[in-house]
């Protein structure tokens, strides 16, 4: 599977470009990580990938296939979403939930059968959360309908999975286990592209990484070359250190360090 | 685990069956009351039914036994009665269970466990176009009653049509459709129609005293219209609307996603919302125009479903709801049956208020998820 | 390094009672010196002081400054407007306004008729005398003023103090309560004149039951609406559990309205079957359309004065601590205010305020509805200006609609006016104002 963007440019209105010259190309396994700030383009961007908006310029292509032509029905086949999570009004079941992932396969006027079941059943084992089952979804923790959501991504069997700002709102402990699962989502063999705030992850994903200047072009590579200083400082604005440090087991690991500063110099920071 | 699945999954089926059971039950009590004063006689009834059977099909296959139907009627006691009492609680029902799977589909929609096709101004509406009628043909209104049925979808259109439309207009600036802006909207419409149907009120008793009491009787749900056209247009009205929701009743789940998840599901959100509200609008209207205005059920009766069964699931939810709703009715008809005031039942809409008003309360506060 | 109070980080110190009085200093402090800064800066001739040099920020924030001055004025300027509006249409109405009926349809005639009014009106205010009923006139235009004033403020307050768009006293089931007193009234105590045989022995009987009869209907109406209240607010906390929900209440609130008039129309119903010409329907009626049939009397001027001007009075006293209960229940309590006690004064002040109003003049809806979010838009939020504002906007209206009604010969179905003319510009404004995302 191999996921060409070639020259993209997003925005809502014709001419007015939020994100423009977007170029990289993803494959089956990678790990993509979006870094930027708020109000940058990072959602208008995956709303063009996922199909939702026109793209004002440039291609998608999917196995060589130009999405712009492609239905939402064809789409879903290739491409998931998980939205940032929010807070649903009725009391589903997690297993339903993940049922409805199974939509894409079903049909329009179609029920789930006994494969989609077998289906549900499997991936709600594999990611663990077998222990919820029988559980509604507004009362599980938010680390856990995350995962929910993810394995309702998963029952559509996509090649592409995007995620919206997977570990916000979430604690530590749950920011962990979803790294883990997108971790172990590469080695499934299925594409995965996230946005995030916090450019730690991208390091620790050994992801590939676009950041999201304003005024300037989408900067892609690998996480070690694009994760630096002068990236972080000028994508936000802020004096962020990356080093490099050694684990337990000997290995490199690079993390980042914002440098805090005293009150003046953040406000002759603020003004520039 | 997968044991206790498969559990679940008898227990589903079980929970179908007995909702069914229930209804049937409800529905042969509701036969044997006596229409013109306080009764209740089984017997009596079932040999009526037995009898009405015969004569049917003696009658439709040309037998001898025709000849003989009216001795047959008059051994029998109050024959017509039970045969018209068949017909008004069919109507009932169906419209019970229309209102209450329309309920059940507009809150999956709109992902609020509040929303109900009233939220339309429908009820308005119907009352409109009633009121209107009566005072456009004062003199011949209830000999056809059936041209009612068209008045009232028009108007209903109407109110309906511009709820939307502001719907539509105000959420524009939001970039979607929004649910609040058509709720209080169809608020306004709501008591704009109903202040206009007050005054016109005045219009007609100042014509006809007679007219005010049909338009209150046919309002309130007194007077069931059980003639053969208006029997057939209602039920054809209602397969038309059901049925389409019937089929999508699976991927309407899907509308509780986020509309950008649901799209890269394959589905499309705003479709299905379009299919359910028109679906849910029709069946709304048409169990108004027969049985009057029915004030909270359809939005009362599927979160007391949610409450009481796992899961939310639209399937289960619609079924369960509208046996459900189709009981309470047929429950509420019968009751007013054994309450006569000034020598009349007492009109079921009231009743079935009644009726639901303590479930719903008791239902809210028991939640523990967290609500819209 | 000082623990800061509150502000995100760990606390270290551990809450006692007294760290907590002196986070309620500080926050007090705090509040005043920005009340003090905010002041200075309002008050002061256009010349801000800024804290660093000139940036792309600070001419943001001149703008913004600029801007809410000139708001204010023009609130103030918008008030002064509205009250020389109301007396002059006060003025219009009572001098001017008769009813035309088809035939008398041409000027030179409607002329001499206002001229004859306004001769009259004229003689009366100056002591004169009252000829023609101009008295009954102007007394009844006072009480159109005092009920669209009242209804205004009382549906301000519900808007506040339950955070909802949609309170008003007629979605929350305050006049359908007092309907419901009228109907129990009207089932139970009216008594149906019958057939006597002199019409003054007749006349007497009835002049001396319509007083008491009065008394007891409006008190009825006013535990009805007292009992809608308390329902209402019940089955709201019930539901929520114990947490207070406004959404809830809107929906219970409206429930209980349709309630209410459903179980209105089947006692209607049953009442012309039994008998036409039944006039316990006429006094059912006559609430519910809003007529001021009866209220043209100056004792009925007094005593509706002696209840609404006390309670608009404490409403503007409570006014600060309202704005306070805006922000929020915890919010308010740091302040320093009883919010409990709060809540139930000012809904207390607003069920007899609007029990009164529709005890004397009937349901009138749209009126708590509207005019204060249109208030709102010209004075802003603050309730020492919105409340006032609202009264105004609200009497204004009310008159002005209410001379429609003359004209039309109408008076008697004020609510259909009301809810009529009403809907129609609240439907346009809201989408034109963008809807929820504007809507407060």
């Amino acid at each position: 599977m191999k996921l060409e963007i070639s020259n993209l440019a997003c925005g809502y209105e014709k001419g007015k470009p939020l994100v423009r010259d977007v170029n990289f190309t993803l494959g089956s396994g990678d790990i993509c990580c979006i870094l930027g700030r708020n109000g940058v383009g990072k959602s208008t961007m995956f709303k063009t990938i996922l199909g939702l908006l026109e793209p004002l310029s440039g291609r998608i292509l999917i196995d060589g296939e130009d999405t712009a032509k492609w239905s939402p029905e064809k789409l879903a086949g290739s491409v998931a979403y998980v939205a940032q999570s929010h807070t649903p009004p009725f009391p589903y079941l997690v297993e339903e939930m993940v049922m409805m992932g199974r939509m894409s396969h079903i049909g329009v006027f179609g029920k789930p059968g006994k494969k989609d079941e077998k289906i549900v059943d499997e991936l709600i084992e594999e990611l663990g959360i077998d222990y919820l089952r029988g559980k509604p979804y507004t009362e599980v923790s938010g680390g856990e309908r995350q995962m929910v959501m993810i394995a309702r991504a998963l029952a559509q069997e996509p090649k592409i999975l995007v995620l919206d700002e997977p570990t916000a709102n979430l604690d530590y402990g749950n920011k962990v286990v979803v790294l883990d699962t997108v971790k172990s989502m590469a080695g499934r063999g299925i594409c995965t592209i996230f946005t995030t705030h916090d450019p730690e992850q991208a390091l620790l994903l050994d992801a590939k990484t676009a950041v999201i200047i304003p005024g300037e072009e989408v900067v892609f590579g690998d996480s070690a070359k694009v994760v630096t200083e002068k990236n972080l400082k000028m994508a936000y604005k802020a004096d962020i250190r990356v080093v490099e440090i050694v684990d337990d087991t000997g290995h490199p690991v690079r993390v980042c360090i914002p440098m805090l500063h005293n009150k003046d110099e953040v406000v002759q920071n603020r003004m520039r | 685990m997968r044991t206790d699945d498969g559990l679940n999954k008898k227990k589903g089926r079980h929970l179908y069956f007995v909702c069914a059971l229930i209804l049937i039950v409800m529905f042969l009590i509701s036969l044997c009351f006596r229409t013109s004063e306080p009764g209740f006689e089984p017997v009596r009834s079932a040999s009526n039914l037995w009898a009405g059977l015969r004569i049917g099909l003696a009658e439709l296959f040309n037998q001898p036994l025709a000849l003989d139907k009216f001795d047959i009627i008059r051994d029998h006691d109050f024959y017509y009665e039970t045969i018209s009492r068949l017909k008004e609680s069919i109507v009932t029902c169906i419209a019970g269970m229309a209102v209450c799977a329309g309920g059940a589909a507009f809150q999956t929609m709109f992902r609020n466990p509040l929303a109900s096709p009233n939220i339309l101004g429908i009820s308005a509406g119907v009352n409109l176009g009633t009121i209107m009628f009566l005072y456009l043909f004062p003199t011949t209104a209830m000999g056809m009653l059936t041209r009612r049925y068209i008045y009232c979808y028009i108007s209903a259109a109407v109110l309906v049509g511009i709820t939307m439309l502001s719907g539509k207009i105000a959420g524009r600036r939001l970039g979607r459709f929004s649910v609040q802006d058509m709720l209080v909207v169809g608020a306004i419409i709501s008591q704009f129609g109903n202040v206009i149907v007050m005054y016109f009120q005045f219009k007609l008793e100042d014509i006809d005293a007679n007219l005010l009491t049909s338009y209150q009787e046919l309002s309130m749900g007194i007077y069931v219209l059980t003639d053969l056209k208006s029997i057939l247009i209602f039920l054809i009205s209602m397969a038309a609307s059901i049925l389409p929701m019937y089929l999508i009743r699976y991927r309407m789940n899907a509308s509780v996603l986020d509309d950008s998840e649901a799209r890269s599901m394959g589905v499309r959100p705003d479709r299905l919302r379009a299919v359910g509200m028109v679906c849910g609008a029709v069946m709304a209207v048409t169990a108004l125009v027969e049985c009057g205005d029915m004030g909270i059920m359809s939005m009362a009766i599927p979160p007391v479903v949610r409450y009481l069964s796992r899961g939310a699931d639209f399937r289960k939810v619609m079924f369960v709801s509208m046996c459900a709703g189709g009981t309470i009715m047929l429950l509420a008809r019968s009751i007013c049956s054994m309450i006569y005031v000034a020598g009349m039942a007492l009109p079921i809409n009231f009743a079935v208020s009644l009726i639901v008003l303590p479930m719903f309360v008791i239902a809210l506060s028991k939640q523990r998820g967290v609500y819209a | 390094m000082k623990p800061s109070s509150g502000t995100g980080s760990s606390r270290i110190t551990p809450r006692t009672s007294e760290s907590r009085r002196a986070d309620k200093k500080e926050k007090k402090a705090a509040k005043a010196a920005n009340e003090r800064d905010r002041r200075r800066r309002r008050n002061g001739t256009g010349r801000i002081t800024m804290k660093s040099s000139s940036s792309a920020g600070d001419v943001e924030a001149l703008r913004a400054q600029k801007e809410r001055t000139r708001k204010f004025k023009r609130g103030n300027k918008a008030m002064v407007v509205l009250a020389v509006m109301l007396v002059l249409v006060f003025l219009f109405s009572s001098a001017f306004f008769v009813t035309v009926s088809q035939e008398h349809m041409y000027i030179s005639y409607l002329l001499e008729l206002s001229r004859t009014q306004a001769m009259r009106f004229f003689n009366f205010v100056t002591g004169a005398g009252a000829e023609g009923g101009i008295q009954f006139m102007t007394y009844r235009n006072i009480m159109v003023v005092m009920a669209g004033a009242c209804l205004a403020a009382s549906g301000a307050i519900y808007q506040g103090t339950f955070k909802n768009v949609l309170a008003s006293p007629s979605t929350l089931g305050v006049m359908s309560g007092g309907s419901l007193g009228n109907i129990i009234y009207a089932l139970l105590f009216a008594v149906t004149a019958t057939g006597t045989v002199k019409a003054s022995d007749a006349a007497d009987v009835f002049n001396s039951q319509n007083l008491l009869m009065r008394n007891l209907q409006s008190f009825m109406v006013l535990i009805g609406c007292f009992a809608a209240v308390g329902v209402v607010v019940g089955i709201t906390l019930l539901i929520g559990r114990g947490k207070f929900r406004s959404d809830y209440l809107i929906l219970t609130g409206i429930i209980f309205s349709s309630l209410i008039g459903m179980f209105s129309s089947m006692v209607q119903y049953y009442l012309i079957e039994s008998n036409p010409e039944d006039p316990r329907v006429d006094i059912i009626r006559n609430l519910t359309m809003g007529g001021f049939v009866n209220s043209y009397k100056l004792d009925q001027v007094l005593i509706m004065a002696a209840f609404l001007v006390p309670c608009s009075a404490i409403l503007m006293m409570m006014s600060g601590r309202l704005d306070a209960l805006v922000l929020g229940d915890e919010q308010a309590r740091t302040m320093g205010i009883n919010v409990r006690r709060a809540q139930i004064a000012a809904i207390g002040v607003n069920t007899v305020m609007t029990a009164v109003v529709i005890a004397f003049c009937g349901q009138i809806g749209f009126i708590g509805f509207i005019m204060p979010l249109a208030a709102r838009r010209i004075v802003g939020p603050g309730f020492r200006r919105l409340i006032p504002a609202s009264m105004l906007l609200g009497a204004v209206t009310l008159l002005v609609i209410y001379d429609i009604a003359v004209l039309t010969n109408m008076t008697g179905y004020l609510n259909v006016m009301t809810s009529g003319i009403g809907s129609i510009v609240m439907i346009i404004a809201y989408i034109k104002g963008g809807g929820a995302a504007r809507a407060d």
